[in-house]
């Protein structure tokens, strides 16, 4: 009788190489995103942008480096906040740069592995995008603070008579929320006033106070 | 020169330098840079004292000094990042790029700082220096020495040799395991002036912490001092200019049949002798029944039968359904008529239902006492005490003992009933000084004490007259001890080997074929791998899972119990006397390799000292009742462990410097939550009305007031008062401590330095008893997590190996295994990828697993694995997004340092 065959399957494994090269991806969208419009947001479709559409079609697989770029790019310009905004050089070159990086990566591990990989991608992108969206609404936070502060001398009972809010409530303990937030549409003439000196104040330091969509804590 | 000062100060000093989580040695076993100079320094001071005289080195203060500085410094090259690097290095890539640990900046640097923080001369420095330098053997070269001759200003005369006590204390302290020590010690230079022995056991148990204090004890009375403990045995070392005999293996035993005899007769021994259910089983372990202690087992027994449960049988609830109800009434009538029947007193009309309920309360009232003779009639039928006909017929009239022999030695009323109860509650009650006719007459509680003491008069009067060779004595201390004696490798009396080659051989040969059965045939033991010749078929009662699959007896015999060796039986016997009543698992603390005798000493104290504080917490004596402790809360103990900011961060505390047993028991202890409070507050007005029977709203606070002597105007205020602890007396702790679940969850029974062992109370899950690690709906590998928390906290903080082992589990660990066991759950140690966890990991781990605790609320994951579902989350961005679904899209900045810990997260990269 002949010796039978026997085979192992050993899994997939994250070697060292292949961290380093998720991480290299994720650097260079993570670049790109800085200088998309949107800084923070609640989902994750918004977050990401068009990296997300990037993301799914290499896990798709049968596409190229440039025309993917191309459709990232498209994206981009179609979101009405980027309208009037050009993408800058270096954002275009940190995206075909990652979307090239990305798809190299996923032709060199297992067709088994891919899904398992591009969600390594996604999810470490996530993290670091929504950890600087939460420090970018910490320090407006704070500055909205310091400014109302300022405006109301500390007084919290002037301030929650001006915007409406419960008796008790305290400047200390408001929150950043952008023009489109439900907060400041349908908050008091003073609320919409302070925040639109406020924004206009943003500004002036050179922060974009809409780049922020649905923040509001609940 | 106080050495116990100069030991904490230098402790200071190595902490302060970050030693404690400085890699100390890598490779056969692992000690961080704080322990292996700590078991230096501790020889050192063991064996200073002996080569200080003036026959040996006549060693001055400043050599002293000088010796104890170049001891704490010897290493001092190992703190560099470079060599902790090194010693982190794969060994094949060790070799390619050598890091030596002896860098002579650094010990010109650090000696003097050392020098001054111990308060010792600046004129040793030198001499220290030295010592440093040149206290290993390779750099001892010819250009070495001479430069150091020739740029010598002061210091000893002969520091060479004295260099090379502090080379001989480094290997010593270095080897592996206490032969690899002995070799060391043996050859060199200071084997002219010591004597060194030591002693080996083979780690068995709860009965080997008593085999090795037994040895210990032995030793020192010989005239040896412990040098160094290994978890499997102590170095001793005595002055060479003394004759110092090791003690005989003679001696030992007698010390540990003496320690045995004493863990034989603590307090919970009745308990475990005495069966539980005494329908089967009354004596459930006749090897340890001792007559000495029959009024305490009599005790037990009479707890074994109880009127409530008696009634709760015999009585027809009218709730319950017509079948059950018809059931229940033939039962009665049955039972009655029967015990009628023997005592030829039924009446001419037959029974009725007065008739009935009255014998029914009678033998409800007799339960406790039945539960009295029905042990007392095993004890005699079992010879475990001697026929006591003789004083039984005094005391109960002539004949009364061919009577009591037909007193069934298990639980049968009608028997029991008319063989024991009746026999005493017929004695007149004059003849025994009271003023009652018959002695059923007496209140219960009295005639119950009354039975115990005449009982255990007539085993004192029998035991007296017996002939000692017709019946059991007690020696069991003295058997089980010859049995455990095997474990005493050295000293040991010596044995034939080709003989016990030869039985080895002739066991294993049929081992298979015998693994299953009780026979006489040789054995081999499937615990300890002894062989013995027959035994005993394992009870589920101390060996878990005896039915379960050996590799011995795959193809022989039927599928029945395992068969284990006398010895392995005892050891089982021992940990349930000991570790109190089959605690589901034991938590063993043992020196990482080795340890110092004053380290030892200060381990086995803090243990206590843990205990100490920890029982008071969990007793009547607490004195804040709202605060709990817990080892299975993992976030409640990671609340202060992992959060917080650096200053106040206890694990860089735990990890950098450990923590004091008070510290430690604050890390574990919360306050229960108001509802709780609440809660406990309504079962202790509840069992108090229980105790005292009264109705809800029909409360009778004068018979409180009475019993109390206290002067309540009504329930609500000595409800009160009782909670808030005004009130003091047994019974009303017993209660209060009940209703506010006060128990202990640990106990330090066994210890000596090289094993400390800490039985865990269990909690049921599912009505079977399981760890305490379970919380909730826990899975086993939510608890495993739990558990390995708690381990590794123990384990860094004072310094230790930690495993938890299950009740029956042999104890096999060694030292030198890493800081904590990872439990044997598949996914948790495909998890952490390893059976142990190293010194290198442990903060790491202890940080992740404390971090998902943190979460877990957050996660909103199934509670029964959500620490596991953290844990293995792919990367962080998974944990943050499962955050945000389950919380609304909430997610606090103060949460992405946990999710941190739990995963490290790509680095960020800034951005031009």
């Amino acid at each position: 009788m002949r010796k039978p065959i026997t085979i192992q399957s050993k899994p997939f494994e994250l070697t060292e190489d292949v961290k380093q090269r998720i991480q290299e991806v994720v650097r260079l969208f993570d670049a790109y995103l800085d200088e998309y419009p949107v800084k923070s947001a609640r989902s994750k479709h918004a977050l990401m942008g068009p990296v997300a559409k990037v993301l799914d079609r290499a896990k798709a697989g049968d596409w190229y480096t440039e025309p993917l770029t191309g459709y990232a790019l498209r994206i981009h310009e179609m979101n009405p906040r980027a309208r009037g905004r050009p993408v800058s050089l270096s954002a275009v070159d940190n995206l075909e740069k990652g979307t090239d990086a990305l798809l190299v990566l996923c032709q060199s591990v297992p067709i088994t592995a891919l899904a398992r990989i591009v969600d390594q991608v996604d999810y470490h992108l996530y993290y670091v995008r929504r950890k600087k969206g939460l420090a970018w609404l910490e320090e407006r936070k704070q500055q909205l603070i310091n400014w109302l502060q300022e405006r109301y001398k500390g007084g919290d009972e002037a301030f929650a008579k001006a915007w409406g809010l419960k008796k008790g409530s305290r400047i200390g303990d408001q929150y950043y929320f952008g023009p489109s937030s439900k907060t400041y549409l349908g908050g008091t003439d003073q609320l919409k006033a302070d925040m639109d000196a406020f924004y206009a104040y943003l500004k002036g330091l050179g922060e974009e106070p809409e780049a922020v969509e649905e923040t509001e804590e609940e | 020169m106080n050495y116990q000062t100069v030991h904490k100060d230098a402790l200071e000093w190595m902490i302060g330098r970050g030693w404690k989580r400085k890699w100390g040695k890598k490779g056969e076993f692992t000690q961080s840079l704080l322990e292996h100079t700590d078991v230096e320094l501790n020889t050192l001071f063991t064996l200073l004292p002996i080569l200080e005289h003036p026959l040996h080195y006549n060693l001055t203060k400043s050599e002293k000094q000088a010796i104890i500085v170049g001891t704490i410094a010897h290493d001092v090259g190992k703190e560099t990042d470079e060599w902790q690097e090194y010693v982190q290095l794969p060994r094949a890539e060790q070799r390619k790029r050598f890091v030596p640990h002896i860098i002579l900046e650094l010990t010109q640097a650090t000696v003097p700082q050392l020098v001054e923080h111990l308060g010792f001369a600046p004129e040793i420095i030198e001499d220290a220096i030295a010592f440093v330098n040149i206290h290993m053997a390779a750099v001892r070269t010819p250009t070495a020495m001479m430069g150091l001759i020739q740029s010598r200003r002061e210091g000893s005369s002969r520091w060479a040799t004295l260099a090379r006590v502090v080379d001989v204390v480094d290997n010593l302290c270095s080897a592996k395991g206490p032969f690899a020590a002995m070799e060391v010690l043996k050859d060199s230079l200071l084997s002219q002036h010591l004597h060194a022995t030591y002693h080996l056991v083979q780690i068995r148990g709860v009965s080997t912490t008593m085999l090795h204090r037994a040895a210990m004890e032995a030793f020192a009375e010989a005239g040896w001092s412990p040098l160094l403990h290994f978890s499997k045995g102590t170095i001793y070392v005595a002055d060479s200019r003394v004759s110092a005999l090791e003690p005989s293996p003679d001696t030992i035993q007698a010390r540990f049949a003496k320690l045995l005899d004493g863990a034989l007769t603590i307090e919970n021994a009745p308990q475990l002798v005495v069966g539980r259910n005494f329908s089967t089983s009354v004596i459930a372990k006749p090897e340890l029944f001792n007559p000495a202690l029959l009024s305490r087992y009599l005790d037990v027994a009479s707890t074994r039968m109880r009127t409530a449960p008696f009634l709760t049988g015999y009585t027809v609830k009218p709730d319950s359904n017509p079948e059950m109800q018809a059931t229940v009434q033939e039962k009665r009538r049955n039972l009655v008529q029967a015990y009628l029947e023997i005592r030829d007193d039924l009446p001419d009309h037959g029974l009725d239902e007065k008739i009935i309920e009255q014998q029914i309360q009678r033998f409800a009232e007799a339960q406790p006492e039945m539960g009295m003779w029905v042990l007392f009639s095993a004890a005699v039928k079992d010879g475990l005490i001697p026929h006591p006909k003789a004083p039984f017929e005094e005391v109960f009239g002539d004949g009364s003992y061919e009577q009591f022999q037909k007193c069934p030695k298990q639980r049968q009323y009608v028997n029991n009933m008319v063989y024991g109860v009746e026999l005493f509650w017929g004695l007149s009650g004059h003849r025994l000084g009271l003023e009652i006719e018959r002695v059923e007459q007496l209140e219960p509680k009295r005639r119950l004490a009354l039975l115990r003491q005449t009982l255990v008069d007539i085993a004192n009067q029998a035991q007296e007259k017996a002939d000692h060779g017709s019946v059991a004595s007690y020696g069991i201390a003295k058997d089980v001890t010859q049995l455990l004696m095997v474990d005493l490798i050295h000293p040991a009396k010596s044995i034939d080997l080709t003989q016990t080659a030869h039985c080895q051989l002739e066991a294993y040969l049929d081992s298979k074929e015998q693994a299953k059965k009780e026979n006489a045939k040789p054995h081999i033991c499937p615990i300890c791998n002894a062989e013995f010749p027959g035994g005993d078929a394992a009870k589920e009662d101390f060996v878990t899972g005896v039915e379960s699959h050996t590799n011995r007896a795959l193809a022989h015999g039927r599928f029945g119990y395992i068969v284990i060796c006398e010895a392995c039986k005892y050891e089982r016997y021992l940990r349930q006397l000991l570790l109190g009543e089959r605690p589901p698992n034991v938590l063993v603390l043992f020196p990482r390799m080795n340890i110092g005798y004053h380290s030892g000493e200060l381990l086995r104290r803090k243990a206590i000292q843990i205990q100490e504080i920890g029982s008071t917490l969990m007793s009547v004596d607490t004195a804040n009742p709202n605060e709990r402790l817990t080892l299975a809360l993992t976030n409640l103990i990671a609340r202060r462990l992992v959060d917080g900011d650096s200053e106040a961060n206890w694990l860089v505390r735990a990890v950098e410097h450990g923590l004091e047993p008070t510290e430690l028991i604050e890390l574990m202890t919360y306050d229960l939550t108001d509802d709780k409070q609440k809660e406990y507050r309504r079962e202790l007005e509840k069992a108090l009305r229980d105790e005292y029977e009264f109705k809800k709203g029909e409360e009778d606070v004068a018979i409180l007031n009475e019993e109390w002597e206290t002067n309540f105007p009504d329930w609500e205020t000595a409800v009160q008062a009782v909670a808030e602890r005004q009130v003091r007396n047994q019974t009303v702790d017993e209660i209060w401590a009940d209703a506010q679940k006060l128990r202990p969850i640990f106990r330090v029974v066994c210890h000596t330095p090289h094993m400390i062992l800490v039985p865990l109370s269990g909690v049921f899950k599912n009505r079977k008893l399981v760890s305490q690690f379970f919380v909730g709906n826990d899975s086993d590998t939510n608890a495993a997590l739990r558990e390995l928390f708690v381990t590794l906290l123990l384990g860094l903080a004072l310094d230790c190996s930690v495993a938890v082992i299950d009740s029956g589990e042999p104890i096999t660990l060694e030292g030198g295994e890493g800081v904590a066991r990872v439990p044997s759950v598949p996914a948790v140690r495909e998890l952490i990828g390893s059976d142990w966890v190293g010194l290198t990991e442990a903060p790491m781990w202890l940080r992740r697993i404390g971090a998902a605790g943190l979460l877990a609320r957050a996660t909103a994951y199934p509670e029964s694995s959500n620490l596991y579902q953290i844990l293995s989350a792919p990367t962080p961005g998974h944990i943050l997004r499962r955050i945000e679904q389950k919380q609304k899209g909430q997610v606090y900045m103060n949460q992405l340092p946990l999710i941190e810990a739990v995963i490290e997260p790509i680095k960020e990269v800034s951005h031009a």
